[in-house]
């Protein structure tokens, strides 16, 4: 049982590293955001199965359980209203984008 | 009970796209950002319901690497902002036949 704990913290540990790395890396602010929010989201998940593991009981495991799925709810909704907010100053400070269906349908955005 | 089913083939569809977009995500940490074609592309929706409309948006943005930018209730368009799309087109089909048309039954938008 140890064995999983630690390999769970491993790798949780290990993608909230690559994560941040990537949050450095990226050229703009929206694929910084990608990187960030969803592989960490991920990495925290697998931080709570151990920790729930670890401690093995009815209680701790919801509560942590719970903290996953607030985690899960919440994540989406604050990386979408920055994402909003950036999209919305393209014009000034411009991203890096290939193709922008936004840019096209929504000139005055 | 077809719900039930239909319910449990959505979640097990997004944990395994969940986990691969992770990885794909995590390997262009180790790739040069050159090579990289981020692109904003629009999502024509057919769910009618602002429900199934946040349930798909809720599904986009856990996928690691898209992510809703803007959303247009009124025209049932979605923008989504993709990490990395070599045909946006292709990937936005695929989004749609995954996980849209099976939401669209749960919901009761659509007769099997």
């Amino acid at each position: 049982m140890s064995v999983v704990v630690q390999v769970l913290l491993l790798l949780g540990c290990l993608l909230i590293l690559l994560a941040s790395i990537g949050g450095v890396k990226f050229p703009d602010t929206l694929t910084r955001m990608a990187a960030v929010s969803k592989s960490s989201t991920l990495g925290v998940v697998l931080l709570c199965a151990a920790a729930a593991l670890h401690f093995g009981d009815v209680y701790m495991g919801g509560l942590l359980g719970l903290a996953a799925l607030v985690l899960f709810l919440g994540i989406p909704v604050s990386s979408y209203l920055m994402g909003r907010v950036r999209v919305r100053n393209a014009r000034i400070i411009p991203l890096q984008l290939k193709r922008n269906d936004l840019q096209s349908d929504e000139p005055s955005v | 009970m077809m719900r039930l089913i239909w319910t449990l083939e959505v979640l097990l569809k997004f944990a395994w796209d969940f986990c691969v977009a992770v990885l794909q995500v995590v390997s262009w940490v180790f790739r040069p950002n050159r090579s990289m074609k981020p692109a904003i592309v629009r999502l024509p929706l057919d769910i009618k319901s602002e429900w199934g409309v946040w349930w798909l948006s809720l599904i986009i943005f856990l996928i690691p690497g898209s992510m809703v930018v803007r959303v247009r209730l009124d025209l049932g368009l979605l923008y989504v902002h993709l990490l990395h799309t070599d045909d946006a087109d292709k990937d936005m089909q695929i989004l749609k036949s995954r996980f849209e048309h099976k939401l669209r039954l749960i919901l009761g938008e659509v007769k099997s």
